[in-house]
């Protein structure tokens, strides 16, 4: 028996065939034969058939052979022929296939269809005898030429960046195969620290023929050619893995990613290239939390949704004030969702914290437009905040000391490593800075915040997966000794996901938010007395993603949300209190939407999004409305009537079409075009007359009254990569009307007020603005410059002179600041120090002045000029941050770093707000700064 | 309640902010200055010479008022009739004849202000006319003291709802604790330069004269309402106001003693006219945080005929007046007599007194004097001299020593 080894050229080939039978030998003689009659010759001596691509072998320049040989085995002849060419050779049974630079390995990797053997399609692994097709999808130009060697080299290194893999081979050769048959490769791309799905994800074969994405839970599906493909999975964040497949049928191929160790410190922002050109969405910005930590924060914290709002064309109103606007909108026209659930009011202090526990975060999504279908209910924005996911492996935490907080995050794999359990936690102990005011008053308050999060995530089996998320945050407040003040948010979801097959999956969800506040009056007899407000939703979602063909990707679905809204009461607090309660009516609403959307690749270049929501909205009693005479404004003297609604009946239906229609056209490799329109409506609405949010804003909902709030938004983006994706830059301009926006008029109050309806103006808005956009991805100096441009205007169409503003003229919303610059650089030296730099500049905000004083009907009254005439000055704010990480051992029991950051190096006395307080009958004004001063903070962060 | 509950609201939010930050005076008006025009203008129905006020804004930090004088202000009906008004003191003009507004026509403000600027009104119209009813009831304030509310029944003479502005003048007779008989006054006074010193060289002649005038009776000065009070008939049924509250009198006043009088004039507005009232006075009188609502400029009926984007303050009233008095004392609620408003204070200035003994060259008694007391008796003999303080003796400081014209006891 003769019995040799069959090795290929290189020299750790790590296949090994031993041949079964006799080797058979071959004589054959060569004169000046090229390639291609080289090959023919062997065909019609040995028996063996080639498969190849002809162009290899016609752009061979390789010279022709004359040689003789004799009793040679194939192998030996085959070595001699393609000795001087790029081609590679692969013998089974009486076949040759050949490859152009890469090697084909025979030999079945051990984790071969990795955890899911005893899919359908596990048994589909004969190797012997492996189909190539001659148009298999292979180009030179775009090979990524790892020669094993390297490949090996690199596995020793912990900082690779491309991971190549061991060929996988899909299903079972079928005789009948047909050319240019397509298959459909489905899996689950999952991070292997923490295991979690990587939504987001490209995979697409080298040539770029074929591509997909991940889902928001990591699924994908993609359609591959029949034969070799070589796939490119990519995520910034993560190496690379490269995939050589052989596809016989359809199949499933898993993916594990393991962080880029390299990029991990830098700052990430938005996922990979193709991501930012591929896409059709345009004004949408992602955060990934491992890429924000250098950042430097106010007070230690490192928090991701902050980073976010850095971003062009997200506007906040400064620290000190929560709440954010996007591209001209208000504040309370984003959706801010956690886990798919709705927190109301995600900041703590007034803004200065985001109240979800940095280390819980995984990624936060904004879309400032092209909004997809399955979101609803705002006009703006939508802010999704999505948690990780447990470890299913091993128990992991991670944890922060700094002066203001504690923060820990704990995970557990439970049930033989089939679920996990992430619980996050943090609190303050920020009551000595309190103490250590020299203000005799506010050395007596006190201010504390905490929140919570648990994350339960369970694998039932390939099919179904199961998460649930619960959430909950208060603050409290007692600045003076006679006030107590409390907010809270709590938030709960439950998430199924079924895979119905490799086109369709189902999502069902189930969420229920509150957000509550109450103010106590206690210490001042007679006076004592609570008031407060709460908002409730429960709502129930399905949603489908259907990949209908390679084409045309659909996701529809419906939802539906209950409100129930207390929108205030006062309560005495002692029977002696001279209050009298008051308790404003509830109110009830259903708000319903139905959508589906079409992602519709129709060639290489030209994508588009299109797609339908039709929402629905539903007063319900008990209510009483309250008529007024046509032709008068709503007031309290022109009131005809009032009609009372018994439980649940449905006193008034909007109805909402909305479009949301979004493309990308790619005029090359590196630049590709956007175009969006959509619309929106919103229900539900904030009420608030102060300048910027304050946790005691109140909302409420549609109802006779008060009309739903509607946006048209056209935006258009040009998007370029340079330098390999180090480099990215995007601009991106937008034209934003709304319509039944809420402005109020001169002089409303909205406290425990029983008719919002009097107070309230509909306005028109318009905005419009420029986002620029240039991030170095990449390097040892990374970070990104953001500008933005943009206008925000409001007009009253009244015709009513004590309802109309500034004279049925557009004027300058409360957040309409024109110049937004930040630049955020990093700079990492080596990998154990980096540094970090924070500019910020904006306009000053709009404010409405007193310009005089007036005496009219026998008393002495204050003239303010037209709505918001002046600005207060400019903000500008610069902070710097030093980050100093322990060794990089990966076997160490924890990892940690020292972050040393201060906040407002240039102790700009930044204004937060003025304010005019009527002192002894005369106006003064004054004005608030938070942090004049620099803030230095030191901050100690572990993970193990 | 709402209103004080704003209050606290207000400040802790405001408490809130200064607990993180550096508040500092922010000097916010030294560019901010806007002059504007304030008018002041309202005819009624009644036939009578009617005002015009104008004025001007001033800034902040200034305590001044500035008139709007030279102005011509005319007002014109849709048929034709023009009432020309001429300034009668700085910034206030009276129309040159009576002349009532009637219904059924509608008329025009006009004012060109002396540096040539022309300011014109929208048309109004005529309100409906009302009908009103005053009554006194026992009741309570706000703030739980007990007194007489006078409160108003206002009804509609059309079909339609009332907007109504309350006025009111009170009157009240006033009744001193003496009754002085003598005037007097002192002549070649010789001043003490330094009165701490126990020289006492002040000196001066007494000069008694008879009082022929009543000092003792009077009828206060009126006193104006300075509020803005306004009520519609909207949150009552049939288009009638029943039981606003218009005044109150805390059972202590000192106005109940004798005698008191309350005109209540209420009048008939327009809504848009009502609308403005209120808002002005909503935006002055809530909190005093102002930062805390939405401040702005209130657009009146007011506009430049030049500029359109110029604010004017104020407004052109057109309204129907209806005015009701009503009397009461104490007796009619079964009040114990309230106590007179002053403290009685009756020194006796005798001779031997320190630090300047004499029978008239006294220190103390030149500084009652000075102060305005009243010489109540002469006690024979060169005993000394009976004071009263001019509170409890002398009421032409206070009010007018004969009735008006509408008193009734």
């Amino acid at each position: 028996m003769n019995k040799y080894f069959l090795y290929l050229l290189t020299v750790l080939f790590s296949g090994i065939v031993y041949a079964q039978d006799t080797e058979p030998v071959y004589t054959i003689e060569f004169t000046e034969d090229n390639l291609e009659a080289s090959i023919l010759k062997i065909e019609k001596t040995t028996g063996f058939k080639f498969y190849f691509q002809d162009e290899w072998i016609k752009s061979s320049n390789s010279a022709s052979i004359t040689k003789k040989l004799t009793n040679q085995p194939i192998r030996a002849i085959l070595t001699e022929v393609f000795s001087k060419t790029n081609l590679n050779f692969l013998i089974t049974e009486n076949k040759v296939i050949l490859t152009k630079n890469i090697l084909i390995r025979t030999e079945l990797p051990n984790n071969f269809f990795d955890e899911n053997d005893g899919t359908e399609d596990s048994d589909t692994t004969d190797i012997n005898a492996p189909i190539f097709y001659k148009e298999y999808n292979f180009d030179d130009d775009n090979a990524i030429t790892e020669t094993p060697e390297a490949t090996n080299q690199k596995e020793s290194n912990e900082n690779k960046n491309v991971e190549n893999t061991e060929l996988k081979f899909i299903g079972k050769e079928k005789t009948e195969l047909t050319k240019n048959q397509l298959f459909t490769i489905s899996g689950y791309i999952k991070s292997k620290k923490p295991q979690q799905g990587i939504p987001n994800v490209l995979i697409r074969t080298i040539d770029n023929k074929y591509s997909a994405v991940t889902d928001m839970d990591g699924y994908y599906s993609i359609k591959l050619p029949v034969g070799y493909s070589k796939l490119v999975v990519s995520s910034v964040g993560f190496n690379t893995i490269v995939q050589e497949t052989v596809t016989y049928s359809n199949g499933e191929i898993n993916f594990n990613l393991t962080e880029s160790v390299t990029e991990l410190d830098e700052v990430v922002v938005t996922t990979s290239k193709n991501e930012v050109l591929k896409r059709t969405a345009i004004g949408v910005t992602s955060i990934e939390a491992e890429g924000v930590k250098e950042i430097p924060m106010v007070l230690g914290e490192r928090d991701i949704v902050k980073v976010a709002l850095t971003m062009p064309g997200i506007k906040t109103a400064g620290e000190g004030a929560q709440g954010f606007n996007v591209r001209g909108g208000k504040a309370d026209q984003n959706l801010t969702l956690l886990d798919n659930a709705l927190v109301y009011n995600p900041f703590h202090l007034f803004g200065f914290f985001t109240a979800i526990n940095p280390y819980t975060i995984n990624s936060v999504d904004i879309y400032k437009g092209s909004i997809p279908t399955e979101y609803g209910g705002r006009l703006s924005s939508v802010m999704n905040i999505k948690t990780k996911d447990g470890s299913y492996e091993k128990f992991e935490g991670e944890g922060g000391i700094g002066p203001v907080t504690g923060n820990l995050k704990l995970s557990t794999p439970v049930f033989n490593n089939q679920a996990s359990i992430m619980v996050g936690a943090r609190a303050t102990y920020s009551g000595w800075i309190m103490r250590m005011l020299d203000d005799k008053d506010l050395k007596n308050s006190d201010a504390s915040f905490y929140d919570g999060i648990i994350k339960y995530s369970h694998k039932i089996n390939d099919k179904n997966m199961l998460s649930a998320t619960g959430y909950y945050s208060k603050d409290k407040f007692n600045i003076s000794q006679d006030s107590l003040y409390q907010y809270s948010n709590q938030a709960a979801t439950v998430n199924w996901k079924y895979i119905v097959n490799e086109k369709q999956n189902i999502n069902v969800q189930l969420s229920n938010s509150e957000y509550k506040f109450n103010i106590k009056y206690v210490n001042n007899p007679g006076f004592n007395s609570d008031f407060g407000f709460k908002i409730n939703e429960t709502e129930l979602k399905l949603k489908s993603n259907y990949y209908l063909n390679k084409q045309h990707r659909l996701v529809y679905g419906l939802s539906s949300k209950l409100y129930n809204l207390d929108p205030g009461y006062l309560n005495a607090l002692d029977t002696d209190s001279n209050v009298n309660p008051v308790q404003i009516e509830k109110e009830k609403g259903l708000e319903s939407g139905v959508f589906l959307e079409d992602q519709f690749t129709v060639n290489e270049k030209l994508s588009v999004t299109g797609g339908l929501r039709f929402s629905m909205f539903n007063a319900m009693g008990p209510s009483t409305q309250y008529y007024y005479e046509s032709g008068l404004p709503k007031k309290e003297g022109t009131v005809t009537g009032s009609e009372a609604f018994d439980k649940n009946d449905i006193f008034k239906t909007y109805t909402g079409l909305e479009y949301r229609f979004s493309s990308r056209y790619s005029l090359s490799e590196t630049l590709s075009l956007k175009l969006s329109f959509d619309t929106n409506y919103q229900y539900i609405h904030m009420l608030s007359t102060n300048t910027t949010q304050s946790p005691t804003d109140t909302w409420t909902l549609s109802d006779i009254n008060i009309k739903p709030e509607s946006s048209q938004q056209l935006s258009a983006g040009v998007f370029k990569t340079l330098n390999n994706n180090m480099y990215e830059v995007s601009v991106e301009g937008y034209y934003k009307k709304m319509k039944n926006v809420l402005d109020y008029i001169v002089g409303a109050e909205m406290f425990l007020n029983e008719n919002i309806e009097r107070e309230i103006v509909p306005a028109q808005g318009k905005a419009y603005g420029v986002e620029f956009l240039f991030k170095k991805n990449s390097g040892k100096l990374n970070g990104w410059l953001s500008y933005t441009y943009s206008r925000a205007f409001l007009r009253t169409t009244t015709a009513f002179n004590d309802e109309m503003i500034n004279n049925n003229n557009y004027y300058p919303a409360n957040f309409d600041k024109p110049h937004d610059f930040s630049l955020i650089l990093n700079w990492k030296e080596t990998k154990r120090f980096s540094f970090s730099g924070n500019f910020v500049y904006q306009t000053g905000r709009p404010i409405t002045y007193p310009v005089g004083i007036y005496e009219f009907d026998g008393s002495k009254y204050t003239v303010y000029t037209n709505r918001n005439e002046f600005r207060i000055p400019d903000y500008f704010r610069l902070d710097l941050g030093v980050n100093i990480e322990g060794n990089h051992k990966i076997k160490k029991l924890a990892h940690s770093f020292w972050n040393l950051s201060v906040y407002n190096v240039l102790g700009r006395n930044n204004p937060y707000s003025i304010y005019f307080v009527n002192e002894n009958d005369r106006i003064r004004a004054y004005k608030t700064s938070i942090f004049a001063i620099p803030v230095p903070t030191l901050t100690y962060n572990f993970k193990f | 309640m709402k209103y004080t509950y704003l209050k606290i609201t207000s400040f802790i939010i405001l408490g809130i902010l200064l607990f993180w930050s550096c508040t500092e005076p922010f000097n916010a008006f030294s560019n901010s200055y806007e002059e504007m025009l304030v008018v002041e203008a309202t005819i009624t129905d009644s036939l009578q010479q009617h005002t015009v006020k104008l004025s001007k804004t001033t800034p902040i930090d200034s305590k001044d008022i500035s008139a709007e004088s030279g102005a011509q202000v005319w007002v014109e009906s849709n048929t034709g009739e023009v009432f020309q008004f001429s300034e009668t003191e700085n910034g206030m003009y009276l129309s040159d004849i009576e002349f009532a507004a009637e219904s059924g026509k509608s008329y025009t403000l006009h004012v060109i202000t002396s540096n040539g600027k022309e300011y014109i009104s929208s048309e109004e119209n005529m309100p409906q006319k009302i009908n009103l009813d005053i009554y006194p009831e026992i009741g309570q304030d706000d703030l739980g003291n007990e007194g007489v509310r006078i409160l108003a029944n206002t009804a509609a003479t059309e079909d339609e709802t009332i907007f109504v502005k309350y006025e009111y003048t009170e009157v009240y007779k006033i009744v001193t604790l003496v009754n002085i008989e003598y005037d007097y006054s002192l002549e070649n006074i010789v001043l003490d330069d330094n009165p701490s010193d126990n020289n006492c060289y002040t000196d001066f002649d007494i000069i008694i004269t008879p009082r022929t005038e009543n000092s003792s009776i009077c009828y206060s000065f009126p006193t104006v309402s300075n509020t803005i009070i306004q009520n519609s008939s909207s949150n009552y049924p049939e288009n009638r106001i029943t039981g606003m509250p218009v005044n109150f009198v805390s059972k202590s006043d000192y106005k109940l003693r004798e005698r008191y009088s309350i005109l209540v004039r209420a009048y008939s507005q327009n809504y848009n006219s009502y609308q403005y009232y209120s808002n002005i006075k909503k935006l002055n009188s809530s909190s005093s945080q102002l930062s805390f609502q939405q401040p702005g400029y209130i657009q009146g009926n007011i506009t430049s005929a030049s500029n359109n984007n110029e604010n004017v303050l104020g407004y052109f009233n057109v309204w129907s007046l209806s005015q009701k008095r009503i009397f009461m004392d104490h007796n009619d609620f079964g009040f114990p007599q309230p106590p007179y408003f002053a403290e009685l204070d009756a020194p006796t200035i005798k001779p031997e007194m320190q630090p300047c003994p004499g029978p008239t060259n006294n220190d103390i008694f030149f500084n009652y004097y000075v102060s305005g007391y009243q010489l109540n008796q002469v006690i024979p003999g060169g005993g000394g001299y009976l004071l009263i303080n001019p509170e409890c003796s002398d009421c032409r400081n206070y009010g007018n020593n004969y009735p008006p014209d509408y008193w009734e006891e």
